[in-house]
């Protein structure tokens, strides 16, 4: 067990810059999944932790030992790949077998750790059977047997689900989940799918452009984005922007002028936000935080129209046009009796509001809606 | 449907086989079949050459091939298969084996991030798309023992005193052979191994690196399982080409200095056409047909199994 330390680590092919400056703290025996959509350097970032990359500038700890300049296999490290890149012509036995012979482990030793792997894995039957009789979630047991017999301090998985179907990708997570709290060894895991990201870490850095853009547990960097990148790409369908300008009502109370429409800010967010009066801003708000005003005009209702329904079973996803010719997506309960072209009222959840500024993206209620969410 | 429609449905139906696999059928019958058993049939014949008339004479003709006999009385194995035979076996076990090292060499560079490899891929051909007897004639004046370019290079740069006459000793014409046979078909063996190779998934190797497979290991483990189908695809037509490579020798030494130079192709071409022996030269290409099956059965036993 061991935890993994990132310092300002860089990683340049030629022109391209694919990590740029992260910094990390992976605790030991903690889950951490690093996620974000392809190219945003996260696998780049992985594979320099394992030594398959040496890095351009920066420094990456396991344990307590400055690691950049060790071979991947002096690392400390197993991987487990997204194609399972296990040895087509070798058995089962002989893949999980190969990682500890080239480290000239005695035989017993082998043995003993192979039969636990395949034990803990369910695999004990596939053992003499080659990688091409096997099926992808076989074969994918099999990639993470390899990894756990050599009982290493850190696992490394490179997108290790994207391969199987959807059923069984629900299934390996589980397991995955389980696995880990057995082993309890430290895990880094690559994934650009926020299910899997939300579900399996302790603790999720997201990535865009070769940089961290936020890290935190799961559920904190799910409701508490700390800019329009992280909101946008975490939750599905995403979050809703509505950008405006920011003035006050005739009370002084601050509000955001959507053109034909206006939004009432909630007053905890009054001192972050008096600062950017006149100035554009941002409006963030989950689908799943705006209900359908069923109780006739009331305060910071949006009227909107319906475009689209998406019956998806455990709820129903509403396409809406603003009256400010804005669109804006609504997760609302399955129950409930819409058609296209249907005049409705959005009300919006002031509790999970979120402001950003359009310029850079960045929260400007980070702080407030954190603390709030705390205390609530 | 009518009955009418139906019936004809039924004998398109029946026909729909023959007359789509026929015509296949029928080429391979005319350029491979025919020939073989012509073949055979012919090796079974001696002709007379002043005529042209056929006699049946049985294995007459393998045996004065390959054994020595007096009056009736066998004496060995005949001591020009004997010394033909040994031709070949150098001929094509050195051309193979050396041109299929320098080839993976080759390709396992090529295969790597190297720069100016697009370029290297290209040109590393031109031996190969020349035709053969332009290759021939190339090489014969490369190694003449005046004029040639190899002599004037061993003896400007001081390495030699006096000009070599290639040609005129059986081993050095034995090793022009070979130098400008590895030259022509290195290009081919690099093609199908390159080919190969991108074969081998990358993560692989990064699995392998993770596992700690050193270099000799991670080809082991990794590349050769992969390139064992392009292995086999490579010696098996390479040792074929060279088994019945004519070409080559018949513009560089015509089998000589004396015979020996003279391969199984060249022994055959020289029975059958030269002296007009049909039959016996017929005789030959049997021989020649049964070793090359045996050849690649081998092959097939040691390469066959792939990985997938």
């Amino acid at each position: 067990m061991a935890h993994v330390e990132l310092n300002e680590l860089v990683k340049e092919f030629d022109d391209v810059t694919a990590v740029d400056g992260i910094s990390l703290d992976i605790p030991d025996e903690s889950f951490t999944v690093l996620v974000g959509p392809s190219g945003c350097g996260k696998t780049t970032t992985l594979r320099l932790i394992a030594g398959l990359e040496r890095a351009t500038d920066g420094e990456i700890r396991i344990g307590d030992e400055v690691v950049n300049d060790q071979r991947a296999y002096e690392r400390d490290i197993a991987m487990v790949f997204q194609n399972y890149a296990l040895y087509p012509h070798k058995t089962v036995r002989e893949n999980m077998r190969f990682g500890l012979e080239q480290h000239d482990t005695a035989e017993d030793i082998i043995q003993d750790r192979v039969a636990e792997a395949a034990e803990l894995l369910q695999i004990e039957e596939l053992l003499e059977r080659r990688p091409a009789e096997l099926s992808g979630g076989q074969q994918q047991r099999v990639a993470l047997g390899r990894a756990i017999v050599r009982d290493p301090a850190v696992f490394l998985m490179d997108e290790p689900l994207s391969n199987l179907d959807a059923k069984l990708r629900v299934q390996m997570r589980a397991e995955l989940n389980k696995l880990h709290d057995e082993l309890s060894t430290t895990t880094v895991y690559v994934t650009h799918d926020q299910v899997e990201a939300m579900t399996l870490a302790d603790q999720i850095a997201v990535m865009d452009n070769g940089q961290i853009q936020q890290v935190g547990a799961p559920t904190h960097v799910y409701s508490n984005p700390q800019n329009m990148f992280v909101a946008g790409f975490l939750g599905s369908p995403s979050m809703n922007f509505l950008e405006g300008t920011l003035g006050r009502d005739s009370d002084g109370k601050l509000q955001l002028d959507l053109g034909t429409d206006t939004h009432d800010v909630p007053a905890e967010f009054a001192d972050e936000l008096e600062g950017y009066i006149g100035e554009r801003v941002v409006l963030g708000i989950r689908p799943e935080n705006i209900s359908l005003n069923q109780d006739g005009i009331a305060a910071n209702v949006h009227p909107a129209t319906v475009q689209v329904v998406e019956p998806q079973g455990e709820k129903t996803v509403l396409e809406l046009d603003l009256d400010t010719d804005q669109t804006i997506k609504a997760a609302v309960d399955p129950d409930t009796t819409v058609e296209m072209d249907d005049s409705v009222n959005l009300r919006f959840d002031r509790d999970s509001l979120q402001y950003f500024d359009p310029q850079t993206g960045e929260s400007l209620t980070y702080e407030t809606a954190s603390e709030q969410k705390v205390t609530a | 449907m009518s009955t009418e429609k139906q019936s004809l449905r039924r004998t398109l139906d029946r026909l729909f086989v023959p007359l789509t696999v026929g015509p296949t059928m029928l080429w391979i019958a005319a350029v491979i079949v025919y020939p073989t058993l012509k073949l055979f049939w012919s090796s079974v014949f001696w002709t007379n050459p002043i005529n042209g008339q056929r006699e049946f004479v049985g294995l007459r003709n393998f045996q004065r091939l390959i054994f020595a006999e007096e009056g009736g009385a066998f004496l060995g194995l005949a001591p020009d298969f004997v010394s033909i035979t040994w031709h070949t076996i150098v001929y094509v076990g050195l051309s193979v084996s050396i041109s299929f090292a320098l080839g993976l060499g080759i390709a396992l560079l090529l295969d790597k991030d190297l720069k100016g490899r697009g370029w290297f891929r290209t040109a590393v051909i031109v031996p190969w798309i020349l035709p053969y007897v332009m290759s021939g004639l190339m090489w014969r004046w490369m190694f003449q023992s005046e004029y040639g370019a190899i002599n004037g290079l061993l003896t400007q740069s001081g390495l030699l005193s006096s000009k070599i006459a290639f040609f005129s000793d059986g081993t050095l014409a034995m090793m022009a052979l070979i130098i400008a046979d590895i030259w022509v078909f290195t290009p081919f063996i690099i093609i199908i191994l390159l080919a190969g190779l991108q074969n081998v998934p990358e993560q692989l190797y990064d699995a392998a690196e993770v596992d700690g497979a050193g270099r000799i290991s991670r080809f082991v483990n990794v590349t050769y399982p992969f390139l064992k189908p392009s292995i086999l695809v490579a010696l098996t037509i390479r040792i074929i080409f060279d088994i019945r490579a004519l070409d080559l020798v018949w513009v560089m030494t015509q089998g000589g200095p004396g015979k020996s130079t003279e391969v199984w192709a060249s022994w055959l071409y020289r029975t059958a056409q030269v002296f007009n022996r049909p039959g016996e030269g017929a005789a030959l290409g049997v021989v020649l047909l049964a070793v090359t099956f045996m050849i690649v059965a081998v092959l097939y036993n040691v390469f066959g199994d792939s990985p997938y």
